[in-house]
């Protein structure tokens, strides 16, 4: 990303449309994941937390504490509408609101995950997005791209082992295992 | 690079959490912009005391009174901004 908070502040459309794109999953990640809030909820958080980022674009200086803040602003976007919720339905419960931090990692994770997936071929990462992101059944899958059912697992185990291997790749050689899968 | 992933349950646990809202979403988003009006007004709106009281007696009014849309979204982050 070059510079889009200030493209944002300036007034720049397709700067601000590149910051949803890119923040996009993150935060649904975060509410329909991590913090469980229906589709209802999680609509209401999502346009919530991007008006918030709209309205504190003078406070953010540099892309990179974009991912940071808007996973902070999306954890109390959640909070508070489960709050409200509480209230509504009168429920005396606790938040445990401690257990609304331990997601921000989960999703620092997910941030590194997606920028690997993009780099695997397109046929790995059709493979992976179908069946951990869409939930697809190995059926579908396997009518959706005409081919055998059976094959399916296996070459999901295959595209996972070459996710993994983006991250290993990383590593010193001394440090990776000398087979992946 | 996380640690974290070389585990390869950490890592699909993940990647459950990569998928996109629906397109409706990100394009409502996208023009929260031409909606909300330029940042400087917005802020200018927001930073005055006198819109901030105006807003805890009445928000619709307030909101009215400054031009601003009374969208859920902004009300709902006005009541955090000035809680």
């Amino acid at each position: 990303m070059e510079n889009l908070v200030i493209r944002c502040r300036a007034g720049d459309r397709e700067a601000w449309a590149a910051v949803i794109q890119s923040h996009a999953g993150l935060v649904n990640g975060l509410l329909r994941g991590a913090y469980r809030l229906s589709p209802h909820d999680s609509e209401d958080a999502f346009q919530e937390v991007f008006t918030r980022l709209y309205m504190r674009l003078g406070d953010l200086r540099e892309d990179r504490a974009l991912p940071g803040w808007i996973a902070q602003v999306t954890r109390n976007v959640a909070l508070d509408l489960i709050r409200r919720r509480q209230r509504e339905v009168a429920s005396g419960d606790e938040l445990d609101e401690a257990s609304f931090d331990e997601p921000h990692e989960r999703v620092l994770d997910a941030m590194s995950v997606r920028q690997a997936l993009s780099r695997l071929p397109n046929q790995q990462r059709e493979m992976l997005e179908r069946f951990f992101v869409q939930d697809q059944s190995y059926s579908t899958i396997a009518n959706e791209l005409s081919i055998p059912a059976g094959t399916i697992a296996s070459r999901i185990s295959r595209a996972v082992a070459l996710l993994r291997n983006e991250f290993m790749e990383e590593k010193p050689a001394s440090e990776r295992p000398s087979q992946y899968e | 690079m996380s640690e974290r992933l070389d585990d390869d349950e950490r890592l699909i646990e993940a990647l459950r959490l990569t998928g996109d809202p629906p397109r409706a979403w990100i394009e409502a988003a996208a023009l929260i912009p031409a909606t909300l009006g330029d940042l400087a007004s917005i802020e200018r709106v927001v930073a005055s005391e006198q819109f901030r009281s105006r807003f805890r007696e009445s928000p619709e009014s307030a909101m009215a009174d400054a031009g601003l849309p009374a969208t859920p979204a902004l009300m709902a982050a006005l009541r955090a901004e000035f809680a």
